[in-house]
């Protein structure tokens, strides 16, 4: 059995969610279907709803749209941004966002802007909060329709952004024009995390981040914005989403969204314990170590660190063969480590981001467990440090064909 | 069935490298049934995307391949991972390869792979997560002896790699395992079908991994530009033009595009300083005697044993993949040099290709080199040298 220190890329399913499972193995039915097994499977699909709005304090002013995860989530936020465009007749149209936002909104932006014609603008990374949301809005002002988008929590380095600040600013300073979206994917259940708090038009969900089944999350969505769709061809989810709901998708994002809502504070103290422990652990094991977001500015279950001399890939490969999930933060899918677009947004270069790994808890990691972890990665980050290695094949020397 | 290549300590962990293929398919199957730790580990080396090559199912290290491999790893029960070696790749073996073509001489790859990649680069690497040694799906035989350690020719005669494996040295066989070594390739294969493994039928990997297409084509999209130039006569005679050395070989008969001649015409030297492809009768190959550089034996002691009384050594000399080998006396020039002499028949030695030494049982390994380059005139010249080990 392995220790899922990895809960920011999976948080794995709540035992309520296990045993909602296992009482209905044959699934549910088509919720759109007449019979009562329709609508059994209906009337579940808007409990869960009902636990979702709770969990966010949703008023009347918000809808929710279940989607098939949070990237369709950040993509159904441009078709509605879209549909707002064409309404309002614009001539011109800008997505803005910020360089350490996930892929779905990067490449969704790029392509949009592409093929649209929207003008796009990246905001760069900066520590100061103060100047960060300055440069924000200075690109948000000048066009008719912007589309402001910024992820309440950076899945990567845990760094908490300042939404808040930055998303009601714009909102206040130019309300007819600036559309707000906040990819809250990280930040629900690990903060007070609210569309009203976060000053969100638009705000997106992911339902295996927080102990759901994945293949399901929601897009918030304010009432008085048009509706927009990516599928289309039926009145499911109130046409913002075409096709047969996701049932069982969607019922454990209910159980998910309750157990949040009752479990909040508890949860947030124990992850914030347990992540503290392993940090002062690795820090007194370990000098080589740098935590790259300070805890007071992390979310609470996220340690960033780099460790100098030791390649992350291989100290994932070693934590793994001793029970151990964590991240180095790259995408290898296909065995080529590239460094994170991300830390090379915050100054890494190539060859420091490939020393990063991430450690993200969930809220049942006791504190001995924590600390066990935390000796256990010491012990392989001395080893692989003082393994031989004839040359390092660091990023550093890539390919010059 | 028992299995002599299993040599290291029961229930150890052991890096397994997989290509996606189905012999290294088979040989983590084997360390798993055989109780060991295994690890599977495929090694990306080349940027299908990027460069060009094989994103095709008859090569191994492509995408495709990984999700193989992956797949089998699965089916079996070991961890698998995927590490980069891109770098590393293309500095010891991409550039190396490269630039031997443009000297005129014709290189092989595979052995540097498995001589600075797999068994150096690899192996280090695992050693940080405990793994002592590095197991292959290579055709080739460990035999240990108390706490010696010899390398035999593979058990299936078809498929032998032993060639590509004579820069290990006996420290290093003792941390290597090849489980499918003593296995032949149908046997491999009814292994893998009867287990259900997904690579059981999968096609045979090409020779050089990361071209595809025409060999020419590669070195020129990655090489520096083709220089045309002459094709002369041993008397300096211009017979014909080439659009670049690095596409001949020495030995080569076919595709030279020059007539008039009675006799067939082959390619005797490469003269890459002028820029020269020398072409003469097949007598102009002939030789007595041609040179080895960079020269690695399994074990000193091992040479020792096999020496004759003048020092020099009689063996079997391998002078390119497939080649059966014939007989030559092995007399040592220069530290890490050595002078080969044919015994009773000759064979073309290309510049650059690996001389590999068997014993005279033609079963175990004992070394090789690579082939000095010299002129027609100059292996005509030299005689055997008298001079023996010390």
């Amino acid at each position: 059995m392995q220790l899922n220190l990895d809960a920011n890329a999976s948080y794995g399913l709540l035992p309520e969610v296990v045993e909602f499972l296992h009482r209905h193995p044959a699934g549910l039915h088509n919720p759109s279907a007449v019979h009562t097994a329709g609508q059994n499977a209906r009337n579940l699909i808007e409990n869960a709803r009902e636990e979702l709005a709770l969990l966010l304090e949703l008023g009347e002013d918000y809808r929710i749209v279940f989607t098939s995860g949070a990237t369709e989530a950040n993509h159904t936020a441009l078709a509605i941004f879209q549909e707002i465009v064409r309404s309002r007749g614009a001539a011109e149209a800008r997505l803005v966002t910020q360089s350490t936002e996930h892929p779905s909104i990067l490449e969704a932006f790029r392509y949009y802007s592409r093929t649209y014609g929207a003008e796009s603008r990246v905001v760069a990374w900066d520590d100061d909060s103060d100047r960060f949301c300055d440069r924000i809005l200075s690109a948000c002002r000048g066009s008719q329709a912007v589309l402001l988008s910024l992820m309440a929590v950076n899945n990567e380095t845990g760094a908490v952004l300042p939404c808040p600040e930055a998303l009601s600013r714009a909102r206040s300073e130019m309300p007819s024009t600036v559309i707000t979206h906040c990819d809250a994917v990280q930040a629900v259940g690990k903060m007070v995390c609210t569309p009203d708090i976060l000053a969100a038009d638009l705000l997106t969900v992911s339902g295996h981040k927080i102990g759901a089944l994945p293949g399901v999350g929601a897009l918030i969505v304010n009432r008085r914005l048009p509706a927009g769709a990516l599928l289309r061809g039926g009145p499911q989810e109130l046409r913002y989403r075409a096709g047969t709901e996701n049932v069982t998708g969607i019922v454990t994002l209910g159980i998910a969204a309750r157990y949040l809502r009752e479990n909040l504070q508890r949860r947030i103290r124990s992850m914030t314990a347990a992540r503290n422990v392993i940090m002062d652990t690795l820090l007194r094991e370990i000098p080589e170590i740098s935590v790259t977001t300070p805890p007071d500015r992390a979310v609470c279950n996220t340690l960033h660190l780099r460790i100098a001399g030791v390649r992350a890939d291989d100290l994932v490969v070693a934590l793994d063969l001793g029970g151990l999930c964590v991240s180095s933060g790259s995408a290898c899918a296909s065995g080529k480590p590239e460094p994170s677009h991300v830390l090379l947004a915050l100054g890494f270069t190539p060859l420091t981001a490939l020393e990063c790994v991430r450690i993200s808890v969930r809220d049942d990691l006791s504190i001995e467990s924590a600390r066990s972890a935390a000796l256990q990665i010491a012990r392989a980050a001395r080893v692989l440090h003082e393994a031989p290695r004839s040359v390092t094949s660091h990023a550093n020397g890539a390919a010059r064909l | 069935m028992s299995n002599g290549q299993l040599h290291a300590a029961g229930g150890s962990r052991v890096v397994v490298a997989m290509s996606g293929g189905v012999d290294s398919s088979v040989a983590a199957l084997v360390l798993k049934q055989a109780g060991y730790d295994a690890v599977g580990i495929s090694m990306q080396v080349w940027d299908y995307r990027k460069n060009g090559g094989c994103a095709s199912r008859a090569t191994c290290c492509s995408p495709d391949d990984f999700t193989d491999a992956r797949r089998v790893a699965g089916m079996i029960g070991i961890p698998y991972y995927v590490f980069d070696f891109e770098h590393t790749f293309m500095q010891r073996v991409i550039e190396p390869f490269l630039r031997t073509y443009e000297s005129g001489e014709t290189p092989n790859p595979c052995i540097d792979c498995n001589s600075k990649v797999k068994f150096r680069e690899l192996r280090d690497r695992a050693y940080g997560f405990g793994c002592e040694c590095v197991a292959t799906g290579h055709y080739a035989r460990i035999e240990k002896i108390g706490d010696r350690y010899r390398l035999l020719r593979g058990s299936d005669p078809a498929k032998d790699q032993s060639y590509f494996l004579y820069m290990l040295s006996e420290q290093e066989l003792a941390r290597t395992m090849f489980p499918v070594g003593e296995l032949t390739k149908d046997q491999v294969r009814e292994i893998a079908r009867e287990a259900g493994l997904v690579t059981a039928d999968k096609e045979e990997s090409q020779d050089i991994c990361f071209v595809s297409g025409r060999l020419k084509e590669f070195i020129e999209r990655h090489g520096t530009s083709p220089r045309p130039g002459q094709i002369v006569s041993r008397g300096g005679q211009v017979l014909g033009s080439h659009s670049g050395v690095h596409e001949y070989t020495v030995g080569q008969r076919r595709g030279l595009r020059i007539g008039g001649s009675d006799k067939p015409l082959y390619v005797v030297e490469l003269r890459a300083e002028r820029n020269e492809v020398v072409v003469g009768e097949r007598s102009d190959l002939e030789n007595h005697t041609f040179d080895v550089r960079d020269v690695t034996w399994v074990s000193p002691d091992l040479i020792e044993a096999v020496s004759e009384r003048d020092g020099t050594i009689k063996a079997l000399a391998q002078l390119r993949h497939r080649h059966r080998g014939v007989p030559v006396t092995i007399s040592l020039t220069a530290p890490g040099t050595v002078r080969v002499s044919f015994v009773d028949e000759w064979a073309v030695a290309a510049p650059g290709q690996a001389a590999v030494f068997y014993d005279l049982q033609n079963s175990a390994l004992l070394g090789g080199g690579r082939i000095v380059r010299r002129s027609v005139e100059e292996s005509k010249q030299v005689q055997p040298l008298a001079v023996g080990f010390e």
